[in-house]
């Protein structure tokens, strides 16, 4: 199973700070919450590093 | 498709200064914001230094939650310096500020669009054209101008990708944790900062009195590490040790990036403002001030193009940012050297700056205070702050 991120919505403040960090312009704060276009990530772990809330993880893709 | 003279991308501080200066010159404008309504949710420690905040707006009591008279910065050991400086600043009551700026500008003849996102805008390679909405329900429409402005925020997708920005380097930039508390008892006059590696590594740690009764606390720190996980663990100690019973009621985060200089603010017709265009302090990440005069300088700027009295992007270049950088350039670099030698103190390095810092206003009031002055002074009292000075030329 392909590994991708995944934004945990309970814990993400949608303060938007990944965004501008993101070397391949993957993230995008939308209404409410954050959007991860998984075609664009690479998994470089930068938002997860950055994160002050731990709200970006890693995650299984599960096709459903 | 619909037609305006401009479009502002984002009802902050910035974007509502910049909508005020157009809508007021006569010409049609339309401010988009993401959220239900201006000033929601809020994201921001809301200090602001009162002389430049007045310099820009007359501000209504309503906007401020407290007015502040001291500044104390702690070291790593505990010691301290308290500086008294009669209206230092205001701490502000930032959704109400969002909203008030918001509908000045509506008042002028702005239209106010909210949960709008401005998704990029498109042109002919000369000049942008049409800018492309999206709205909850998926919809998108495209509207045109002859000028847009982004002013949405550190998360700008309309600036980078018009080509303006670049992704930002994480070792450069904190991450913020920031709770209200509430439930603790301070003194509503005075801010402080706690500085050190220990209480925010790379960063520093402010306590923002909202009320007797209330703060805002919160940090910024730079690590190599999973950066939840610092700061979750020395927010929380912090508080837990030094306000006991103390209840958050509200979480924020966020990022402070560093000034990144002219080449941020405009590409073609299409002007930044405020975090959009990295216009913050990059020491203290101070920004409200910042935004809401770039937004006004963009505004009047944008103002200026529509009355045909621009026929170049060179004209318009030096409106702005050229007018807003004759004035804040200067600080601005100012702050980004600061920053770079700040990240490079040492708990002792700390420790001593404050005991000359202790010893400097024991003789010297705030007035008329002179900061090269004051680092020149510090670094012959401290000869081994030295290895630091070349990160300031």
């Amino acid at each position: 199973m392909p590994i991708m991120l995944v934004v945990n919505e309970s814990l993400c403040l949608e303060c938007g700070g990944c965004v501008p960090l993101c070397p391949e312009d993957a993230l995008f704060l939308s209404f409410n919450c954050l959007e991860c276009n998984t075609d664009l990530c690479t998994l470089c772990r930068i938002c997860i590093q950055f994160c002050p809330v731990g709200a970006i993880e890693e995650g299984e893709y599960v096709d459903v | 498709m619909s037609m305006y003279d401009a479009v502002v991308i984002g009802a902050g501080p910035a974007g509502s200064m910049a909508a005020y200066e157009i809508a007021s010159a006569g010409y049609s404008v339309l401010m988009v914001e993401k959220h239900k309504r201006p000033g929601l949710p809020m994201c921001c420690a809301e200090g602001v230094g009162r002389i430049s905040f007045e310099k820009i707006i007359d501000p209504k009591p309503e906007w401020i939650s407290s007015r502040i008279d001291t500044v104390r910065v702690v070291a790593p050991d505990g010691s301290d310096v308290s500086v008294a400086y009669p209206g230092a600043g205001y701490i502000l009551e930032r959704p109400r500020l969002d909203y008030d700026l918001a509908q000045r500008a509506v008042a002028a003849g702005c239209r106010l669009e909210c949960e709008t996102i401005g998704t990029h805008v498109d042109g002919n390679g000369d000049r942008f054209e049409s800018i492309e909405l999206r709205r909850p329900d998926g919809e998108r429409v495209m509207v045109k101008a002859a000028i847009f402005i982004a002013a949405d925020g550190i998360e700008s997708q309309i600036a980078r990708r018009a080509g303006v920005a670049n992704a930002v380097d994480i070792e450069q930039v904190e991450s913020i944790l920031e709770y209200r508390v509430e439930n603790i008892d301070l003194k509503v006059d005075t801010i402080e900062f706690f500085v050190g590696n220990d209480v925010a590594p790379k960063g520093y740690l402010w306590v923002f009195p909202k009320s007797p009764n209330s703060a805002n606390i919160g940090l910024g720190i730079i690590s190599d590490t999973k950066r939840s996980e610092e700061a979750g663990y020395r927010l929380d100690k912090f508080v837990e040790k030094n306000y006991p019973g103390a209840v958050v009621t509200h979480k924020t985060a966020g990022l402070t990036p560093k000034y990144q200089g002219k080449k941020m603010f405009r590409i073609r017709n299409l002007l930044a403002a405020g975090d959009a265009a990295r216009a913050l302090d990059s020491l203290t990440g101070a920004g409200i001030v910042n935004a809401m005069m770039s937004g006004k300088y963009a505004g009047a700027a944008a103002a200026e193009y529509l009355s045909d009295g621009v026929d170049g992007y060179n004209k318009l270049d030096n409106l702005y940012p050229g007018r807003f950088l004759e004035v804040k350039a200067d600080e601005l670099s100012l702050y980004l050297k600061l920053k770079n030698v700040y990240i490079r103190l040492k708990d002792d390095d700390f420790i001593d700056i404050i005991k000359a810092l202790r010893e400097y206003f024991t003789e010297n009031s705030t007035e008329g205070i002179n900061t090269g002055r004051l680092l020149a002074g510090l670094i012959r009292t401290r000869p081994r702050l030295i290895r630091l000075v070349k990160y300031l030329l």
